[in-house]
């Protein structure tokens, strides 16, 4: 028996093309789609009778006609950027974490549980106390999604959801029952001790100090995904995971960590969200940072690199969106819609790339 | 190098106390059928696939029960049939498949972090020394032919200087002179002292490189030849589970 001998030509190697030619394709997609979406929307404003050249001016201009409004920007960063970290970590090993918001709003809890408790005690002391429970609230929660998956093979993405609406009875049942506060109008915690209160920085208005934790986390993750064995690994073991483990990578081990460490990003996030902006933990302070952190991975195309990056142009939109409800009236809404149609955009370039290399090919 | 005795199963038993001694600087041979429990015997070899019952030493020291990286570390090394699928990162560039499974060598951190630069420049004298036609070390392994895919899967399992080599169809689907560089880097490492495990469909193939050959059937070892005995006929009946004594 012998085994066919299929002859191969040499293909010939393709001349490597410039770093300018690169770029452009690199870029391309985005530019034609962030027009593309600003397009369609405004079809849809103008449909709906608001003033369109207003609404976009507004939108885009916000952040950064007013100090208050680039502060506002920053602030907005800080979770969007780590929620969109905690969702591509995992995602780089095929694995999805839609529970940012139960992590944040655990971490959240937990943070604030903290800066009640121990309000008495100096900032030194507590802030890293509030900061290390949040987290710790995050790998717990995502800890027991990581487990399910590691162990029993549960489906990481029902266990990340399921717990979301587990978290917020967790929260409810502090700003109800444990620290509520009657006064606060909302479920709510009472607020935190003075310690547990993080400063600005810059301004007035300035950006709380949380946002230079949130800029080194970021850094991290630039540096462990593309410089450590870990990050490597968690690549391979994304890209192929029978070839990874051949090759002596525990790909379910990895998954399971990058989980956790996703987990504790969203712990960080709320335990930063209370610190820095609400000063407790409060009823839909999640407010729709897991749907924006998961699109911004999406549109970053899980690159570390570029989800700060994303993250700071959603977050102008953000921003720039509610200041439009109140100037032109269009509902703040819209810009969900602009994020959506981004990324609907980007995703149909990829369709019409391929499609297109393979007519050249 | 001593022996070994293997079972395993994949919901089913593929492999029935299979009994496997390889000598260092030997290559055996694995005859068979294709779907008579080569590939499970493959991977159990590579420590890929938890070997139900029985054990797999190499010089004396027990593998079975232990992690894919253990094994890796001790010296044994895969060369898997299914290249796209089980050889390489298709997306991922010719260096990091050339450093897939050593990322965590010393030789290639300093202070936790890879040396990206350090890791380039070896795989440019790797794709240099194995002749691995690629636009460059950039480029995406999973673009390469057939022929390139396995030369780089050689060169990074020889690149550890394996004391075990594993090769499951090293050659099947490859061009001639693809072909005979697989042979010249499988009889380079029997002469450096590495013992060779030879699974083929290729009765040729076998006849040329293997010392000694054993004719798997359903999961069973149902026959050894030594090197001047390969009476093709005599194994096809083996092979076709014609039982020798019957």
């Amino acid at each position: 028996m012998t085994s066919p001998v299929l002859t191969e030509p040499d293909a010939v190697a393709p001349a490597a093309p410039s770093l300018a030619a690169r770029l452009l394709r690199g870029l391309l997609p985005y530019v034609l789609a962030l027009v593309a979406a600003f397009l369609v929307s405004g079809v849809v404003i103008a449909a709906l009778g608001y003033d369109v050249v207003g609404a976009f001016r507004t939108i885009l201009t916000t952040s950064f006609r007013t100090g208050f409004g680039f502060t506002e920007t920053l602030t907005k960063w800080v979770p969007l950027a780590l929620l969109a970290l905690g969702f591509t970590i995992p995602l780089a090993v095929g694995r999805f974490n839609i529970g940012g918001e139960g992590q944040l709003l655990v971490g959240a809890t937990a943070a604030a549980g903290v800066g009640i408790v121990y309000a008495d005690l100096p900032m030194a002391a507590l802030m890293p106390l509030l900061i290390v429970a949040g987290v710790l609230a995050g790998v717990v929660w995502a800890g027991i999604a990581a487990f399910l998956m590691g162990r029993f093979g549960v489906n990481e993405i029902l266990s990340t959801v399921l717990l979301n609406f587990v978290s917020f009875q967790v929260l409810d049942y502090a700003a109800t029952e444990v620290w509520s506060d009657p006064a606060a109008g909302v479920a709510a915690t009472q607020r935190v001790g003075e310690g547990a209160v993080l400063p600005d920085i810059g301004g007035p208005p300035g950006v709380h100090a949380g946002i230079l934790l949130a800029g080194l986390v970021a850094l991290a993750t630039i540096v462990v995904t593309r410089g450590t064995a870990a990050g490597f690994e968690l690549r391979a073991a994304g890209t192929n995971p029978r070839a990874a483990g051949i090759n002596g990578i525990r790909v379910e081990k990895v998954a399971v960590l990058a989980l956790i460490v996703g987990g504790a990003l969203g712990g960080l996030a709320g335990a930063l969200e209370v610190a820095g902006v609400h000063g407790r933990a409060l009823e839909g302070m999640q407010s729709n940072f897991l749907l924006l952190g998961i699109i911004i991975g999406l549109i970053a195309r899980g690159s570390a690199l570029w989800v700060p990056v994303v993250a700071f142009g959603i977050a102008i939109l953000e921003v720039g969106a509610s200041s439009m409800q109140r100037t032109v009236g269009v509902p703040a809404e819209m810009v969900l819609i602009i994020e959506a149609l981004i990324l609907i955009f980007l995703l149909l370039s990829d369709v019409i790339a391929a499609r297109l290399t393979r007519r050249v090919a | 190098m001593s022996g070994l005795v293997a079972r395993n199963d994949q919901g089913v038993p593929a492999l029935h106390g299979v009994d496997l001694a390889v000598g260092a600087g030997e290559v055996l041979g694995v005859a068979g059928v294709a779907g008579n429990g080569q590939v499970e015997l493959a991977e159990v070899l590579a420590g890929v696939r938890p070997v139900h019952a029985g054990n797999v030493a190499v010089d004396g020291a027990d593998l079975a029960g232990l992690p894919t990286r253990q094994w890796l570390d001790t010296g044994v090394a895969y060369v898997p049939e299914d290249r796209h699928r089980d050889g390489i990162l298709g997306a991922a560039s010719v260096t990091d498949n050339l450093l897939l499974g050593s990322q965590r060598d010393k030789a290639h951190r300093r202070g936790g972090l890879i040396q990206w630069r350090r890791v380039r420049e070896h795989a440019v004298a790797t794709i240099d020394r194995y002749t691995i036609k690629t636009p460059g070390p950039d480029a995406p392994a999973g673009n390469l032919s057939g022929g390139n895919i396995q030369r780089l899967i050689l060169a990074r399992a020889f690149d550890r200087e394996p004391s075990v080599l594993v090769l499951q169809n090293p050659t099947r689907g490859l061009d001639l002179r693809s072909a005979r560089f697989v042979y010249e880097r499988v009889q380079e490492a029997r002469d450096r002292g590495c013992a060779v495990v030879l699974i083929s469909e290729d009765l040729d193939e076998l006849s040329l490189l293997a010392d000694r050959m054993v004719v798997l059937y359903s999961g069973r070892i149902v026959g050894e030849r030594r090197r001047g005995d390969y009476d093709a006929y005599a194994l096809g009946r083996l092979m076709a589970g014609v039982q020798e004594t019957a």
